[in-house]
């Protein structure tokens, strides 16, 4: 070992559990997010059949479908998401409904809905058809995000995992904290059962009517 | 219950209950032994079985007969080497003679021979440890040997040397 090496100042830090956890965390989150785009790039990569991914005109990038796909696998996450959003924007719906309502209500009084309907038909038509096709495309590629978001989930996870168990940090938190755990534990124990020593010893030597000492003799030394 | 002074104890005869615990731990630890001893024989049998080994050999009566040999083992690698089992090290304890030296091996051999003895009377050579004066059992005083508190981390620590410099109190 040379001298730097063995100069104070290389002396191992001082563990800091709030740090060493806001450094753990942050880390696994980076980690997680480096995995979740390499499986997607390889997911990218992988032979999958072109047209399956495309929906419509867009070319679903493959980083959004995990995305996509991992929010999935949060459905009560997303549900509650849902929820509050349509609380709180239902007044807005409620108002912008009673708006169309009354627009309708005067398009068709004042015979303009007709003329709208002659102009918009055709390409409202040709919309419905993409419009089920997206759909029925969408649908298929529901199963795949979701396959796709067990395997993210699932490396991910692997990668916190490894992650913690490889962080000498931790290793050396967890050590010292279940040392100190132990160690106080077993100094409890000791000293129970030393006083139960003594407590017991008395009772049994006042039945017999013997002396009982307050500190237990030391063994005799060699004579 | 108050709690005891661990460093005025140190280096002191220990008591029933403590010495009682050590003796459960050790129990516990010899049961866990002999279990995973037996459950090898099981396997050693019927591997033997498959193979077809002529003389068939009984591994089940040769594993029950070695288990006595197995306990003494324990107890007597232990005291000789480090002065303490596994169960006298969790609670602080030591085997000494009065030199303050872990016993020999023909001191430990004596020792065991004393539980036996110390068993079978109804446990009366243990229980003795509750009126003898110097808290000592019948294989101590068998096998000339006390039982120490020791709460010092190493096994190459005297515990002697703990009260020759303490207050007698």
């Amino acid at each position: 070992m040379s001298d730097t090496e063995s100069s104070p100042q290389d002396a191992p830090p001082q563990v800091n559990l709030h740090q060493t956890i806001v450094r753990l965390v942050a880390g696994a989150i980076g980690e997680g997010v480096d995995r979740l785009m390499k499986v997607a790039s390889d997911f990218d990569a992988a032979d999958v059949e072109p047209e399956a991914v495309l929906i419509g005109p867009i070319n679903a990038d493959p980083r959004l479908m995990a995305l996509l796909g991992w929010a999935s696998e949060f459905p009560e996450f997303v549900r509650r998401v849902s929820d509050s959003t349509a609380r709180m924007t239902y007044p807005f719906v409620r108002a912008t409904g009673a708006a169309l309502d009354t627009g309708r209500h005067l398009a068709q009084i004042t015979g303009l809905s007709q003329i709208v309907d002659a102009a918009v038909g055709p390409f409202a038509a040709a919309w419905a058809d993409e419009r089920e096709r997206l759909a029925a495309v969408g649908t298929a590629e529901y199963g795949r995000g979701r396959v796709l978001a067990a395997r993210v989930f699932e490396q991910s996870v692997d990668g916190i995992v490894g992650i913690l168990s490889e962080s000498e940090e931790l290793g050396e938190l967890v050590r010292e904290q279940t040392l100190g755990v132990t160690g106080a534990a077993v100094q409890e124990i000791r000293q129970t059962g030393a006083a139960a020593d003594g407590l017991t010893e008395g009772i049994f030597r006042r039945l017999l009517g013997r002396d009982h000492e307050k500190l237990p003799p030391k063994p005799a030394p060699k004579s | 219950m108050s709690k005891a002074d661990l460093h005025v104890l140190n280096g002191r005869t220990a008591g029933f209950v403590t010495r009682l615990f050590a003796y459960v731990l050790d129990v516990a630890v010899v049961a866990g032994i002999v279990a995973i001893g037996g459950w090898i024989a099981v396997l050693v049998d019927n591997t033997i079985e498959q193979v077809g080994f002529d003389p068939r050999v009984d591994m089940a009566t040769i594993y029950v007969g070695m288990i006595p040999l197995i306990i003494t083992l324990y107890f007597v690698m232990f005291w000789s080497l480090t002065g303490r089992t596994i169960g006298k090290w969790f609670m602080g304890l030591r085997v000494v003679t009065a030199d303050g030296r872990s016993p020999t091996i023909g001191r430990s051999i004596v020792r065991i021979l004393g539980y036996v003895v110390s068993t079978v009377v109804f446990w009366g050579g243990f229980l003795w440890v509750l009126v003898d004066r110097n808290r000592r059992g019948w294989h101590d005083h068998f096998a000339k040997t006390w039982v120490v508190y020791d709460y010092s981390r190493g096994s190459d620590v005297d515990p002697f040397e703990a009260y020759a410099t303490s207050d007698d109190g």
